[in-house]
Order: structure tokens, then sequence, then C-alpha cells
């Protein structure tokens, strides 16, 4: 009897398998093309496509020492280091489905070039120096948008957004490779432009937010956490 | 070999022609012992693992033959508990055989040698000259100096275990570091402080710092006796030093991790100014190049090298980027007298 229960088992599990392979694929498709499954629900959804210029204001990681030992365990530096990315204005792309009146989601994809320096002080036998690497960025980010109707003044709704995301950095001629999981938080203003139904598009919107993307520590330069602020500011087309 | 404050040390070496390595480097992670073999450069070290030692049955006042073994295990200890390396070692038994005597058995122990009164501690080697297969190394510690197996140290008396981690280092076959700073004080050097083991001057007696390793020791052990990670995991930075349109020989380069603070440095080593650091973490590095300190060459270079000593210390200008188990491509730091 045990080879038929665990028979029974088996099979209980693999039906159960293959229900959760179903929703996750569902789910994974209904993520990856939200535009086409949206579209197909309702048409008074909206759709939003559009680019932005974004500045990120650069990150500045914590100092480095080069340490050396000296009697009995004591830590002697013979040099620091103040390392940092630099800011960088990166054009982005956007994608928006809106889910009700005051949600959306959306996804965005940023690229710019930027510097990695490093400053060399407090060297009693060299002069301070810097020295630097140009390194390019890739930012991909998900989340959710909310309308903060109930603040709306005029023409300008107040939002807020969270997500995840990811930057991913190649340094010097893609000779490495670095990617960070990152999470965001943000607020802004929408500001719809235009009304009409002109030129395909039903209306745009000038849209301002300030973001905070956190980050995670895994493989930033100095295996430390940090807040990579920036600044967003462009138009979307409402389709 | 190690030396103390008072002390500067020549290296021993028997029945090898043993010298720094100067051929064109190849992914060297700072210096390791070479020597001629049949016209080729052959480098030190070990064939077979794990390489068994014998302890000496004799003590001193105030540490036994049994201290000093324990002592000197927890040494092997630590070199044998780099993750990156894969050398190991087995502690073979005590002897009567004393450091020196040329028997294929390595061996550490106590000699009183009196007369070299700045050698605290010293290797050598025995080595099939036909081959160049490493036969046996022995260590002694000259018990002229007044010693200490004490957990914590113990004032006025030199560590073993701390002596035993450098030795051992040459013992596995690793020259001397650079990393390190000396002040010239009444004609004699005086160690400020080290970033190596591999550093040939010792902090002085009580000290115990020197039980535990650099990133440099760990870079050179794992250059030497590379487990399948290393090559893969870390990578290289090479490049040429000049001065006026010409190499420049001798050069100490640092490799700086500015997201960790690691050092690991090497030398140019051609005439043509070519450097290799390897056993770097991937990602940016800083870049700097000094002549040796206080013309220091005899711990590190041959006396007929031509080591130059004139130019300024420098930064190079570019964050260097180490790839995943690969090399930089090469660099040139141009200095200036």
């Amino acid at each position: 009897m045990t080879p038929y229960v665990v028979s029974a088992r088996l099979r209980r599990t693999a039906s159960a398998r293959q229900a959760f392979s179903r929703t996750l694929l569902v789910t994974v498709v209904f993520l990856l093309t939200p535009a086409f499954a949206l579209a197909q629900q309702s048409t008074a959804r909206r759709t939003e496509i559009g680019g932005d210029l974004r500045w990120l204001t650069g990150v500045q990681f914590n100092d480095v020492n080069a340490n050396q030992t000296a009697f009995g365990g004591v830590v002697r530096p013979v040099f620091k280091t103040s390392s940092s990315i630099e800011h960088a204005a990166c054009p982005e792309a956007r994608f928006v489905v809106g889910l009700t009146s005051t949600l959306d989601v959306e996804a965005s994809l940023a690229f710019g070039r930027s510097h990695l320096t490093t400053r060399i002080f407090q060297d009693p036998e060299a002069a301070d120096a810097t020295a630097s690497e140009a390194v390019t960025l890739y930012l991909l980010e998900g989340g959710v948008t909310a309308h903060v109707n109930r603040f709306r003044r005029g023409r300008v709704t107040p939002t807020a957004s969270a997500g995840l995301g990811y930057l991913r950095q190649l340094h010097a001629g893609q000779t490495f490779i670095q990617n960070k999981p990152t999470i965001y938080a943000g607020g802004g203003v929408r500001v719809p432009l235009n009304d009409a139904d002109v030129s395909g598009w039903k209306s745009a919107v000038l849209r301002l937010e300030v973001r905070a993307t956190i980050l995670t520590s895994h493989s930033t330069l100095d295996n430390a956490t940090h807040v990579l602020p920036s600044v967003i500011g462009g138009l979307l087309f409402h389709f | 070999m190690i030396a103390s404050r008072r002390a500067r040390h020549a290296l021993v070496v028997l029945l090898a022609a043993v010298m720094m390595f100067g051929n064109a480097p190849s992914a060297l992670a700072y210096l390791k012992f070479g020597f001629e073999v049949n016209g080729r450069q052959v480098t030190l070290k070990w064939n077979t693992t794990p390489v068994r030692y014998f302890v000496n049955d004799q003590g001193i006042t105030g540490v036994s033959a049994a201290d000093f073994q324990s002592a000197t295990a927890l040494a092997f200890a630590t070199w044998q508990a780099v993750p990156t390396a894969s050398i190991t070692y087995q502690f073979a038994g005590f002897t009567s055989s004393v450091p020196g005597d040329d028997d294929g058995v390595s061996t550490l122990g106590f000699l009183n040698e009196p007369a070299l009164d700045r050698v605290l501690a010293s290797t050598s080697f025995l080595v099939d000259d036909a081959t160049g297969a490493l036969i046996e190394s022995d260590i002694f510690f000259n018990s002229a100096f007044p010693w200490s197996v004490a957990p914590n140290g113990e004032a006025g008396k030199w560590d073993v275990q701390t002596i035993a981690t450098h030795e051992i280092g040459h013992f596995s076959g690793l020259g001397h570091s650079a990393i390190g700073e000396t002040q010239l004080m009444n004609g004699s050097r005086r160690v400020l402080s080290t970033g190596a083991i591999m550093f040939p001057i010792a902090l002085g007696p009580g000290d115990i710092s020197g039980r535990t390793l650099d990133p440099d020791d760990i870079a050179g052990i794992s250059d030497l006796y590379p487990d399948n990670n290393f090559n893969r995991m870390t990578g290289s930075i090479s490049g040429r030093v000049t001065k006026n349109g010409a190499g420049v020989f001798g050069a100490h380069v640092l490799a700086f991790d500015p997201g960790n603070g690691d050092q690991i440095a090497n030398f140019t080593l051609t005439r043509d100014g070519q450097f290799s650091i390897a056993g770097l973490r991937p990602g940016p590095h800083v870049i700097r190049v000094e002549p040796l300190d206080d013309a220091d060459t005899d711990s590190f270079f041959d006396s007929s090298d031509p080591v130059d000593l004139n130019f300024h210390p420098k930064y190079f200008e570019r964050l260097v980027v180490v790839p995943r188990g690969g090399d930089s491509g090469v660099i040139q730091v141009t200095v200036s007298p």
C-alpha cells in the first residue's frame, strides 16, 4: 500500500505544481506585458509612454584609508581616500499603465555616463591626487505611482511612487560590471497639458518628480547602503 | 628571514642560488623566490602537499620544544587557512636534527647565533639544481634573543608565533613585501608600521599583531598555490613604469582598493619597467608608485640589480579597473626625478 500512497502524493504534488506553474506564467505575462493585457480588458485605462531627463545627483561612498599596523596592533593610515560617483544627466524612457484613476504601474529605463572618482589625500610622501574612470549607468525601475487627488490644485496632481529596480554599472569598457538591486521612493506632480485628441495621442502630461533610489549594500564600492537622489522631469503621452 | 629593529637580515641560502624572480612578470603577486635551472627560471615552491616538517627537540629557557611546536603549528595553520590557497602542512614529529642540516628533512628549531645580532630567524632552502625541485627548507630561530609563546605576548620578548608566521611565508616560497613604513634614526631603521607579514623588519618584542595575514600575504600565497577559484575570482593589473622615456627597475607599485582598503603590491622587475600585480579583487584600484623606502634595496633585490631610487612617489591619474579572472591591460605610469 505504501507505494500507492506515495504515488498518489506524487500525483497531487505534480498537479499542484502544474497549477502553480500556470499561475506563475499568467502572473509573469501580466507583469511583462501590462499594456496588452490591460488594453484588452478595458480601453478606458490609460496607457502612457514618455521620455524624461533624469538628473542623478551622485553618490558619496564612505572614506577608506590605506591602513597599516603599528606596534601593538595600532592602526596607522598612510594615506586616505574618498570616492564618489559623480552626477549624471540621463535620458529615460517611461511606460505607464493606469490601473485606476489613482494608481498607475510604471516601468522606466535610464541611461547615463558618469565618473567614479577617488580623491587621495594626507599622504606625507606624495601630493594630493585624484583618480577617476568612466562609468556607464543603466537604471531599470518598476513600481507603482499613486495620484494624491485629495491635494489636487487645479491641473496639478501630487503623486507618490515606490518600487524596485536594478542599477547596472559598466566600468572601463565593460571589463567589469556591477549589478545593484535598488529600492526607490519619490514624490512629484503631474500636470496635464492637452486634453485634445491630437496627432494620435489624447493628452500630454508634464511630470516632475524627486526620487530617492536606495542602493543596497551587496555590490556598492564600499559594501554599504547608499541613497542616490535624482530629479526627474519629462512628458508622458496618453494613447 | 626577519630582522629586529636593531637588526638587518641577510638572506641565508643553502646549495641553491636563490634570488628574487627577475624575469618578465607573469601575474606575480609580489616577490617570489626563483632560481635558474638549465637556463630557465624556476619558481621556488613545493610541488607536493602536505609539506611535512619536523621540530627540533631542544627548547630554550622559557620556551620548551612542545611550546615551540604549538606556536609554530598555529603559524602554519594561519597560512593553511587561506581560502584561496591550496598549500597544506603536516607536523611530522620531533627530531634531533637541527635547522641547516642538509638531510632532506625540513626542520624548525632554535640555534644560538650571537654573531647574527640582527637576525631573529632565517629560512634556508635545499634545492635539486638538476630538476629545480625543492627538497628541504629549514627555519632557525636565534636563541640569542629572548622568546615567548605567551598567548598575549610578553613585554621585551619576541613572539614565536609572529616571527614563525613570517618565516613560514619564506618556507612556502614568498619573498619580502615592501608594504610598510620605516624611518631612519641614528643610523638605523625604525619600523613605523607594516601592511604585510612579509615586511622584512619586525615591529618589536612583545608585539603579536604579526600573527594574522594581510591581503598582500594572502595574494602572494594564493598566487603560488592557487586553488580552483583564485584565478577565476580575482584579477590582475599589469603595466610599465617609466622615467624620461626609459623603464624604471625596482619601483614599488601598490594597488589600493578604494572599496575595502586592501593593499597588494609588487615591483617593476625588468629593465623596461614592467610590473604585474595579481590576486586583486575585481573592481577599481588606485595605483601608487614609489621608490623603495630608505634606499633599502638589499632586503628585496640582489646587489647587482639596477634599482632606481631617484624619483618621486606618484599616483596614476586613472582608477584602474580589474576584471574578474583577467588583466586590466597594460597601463603606463610616468614618474619624474
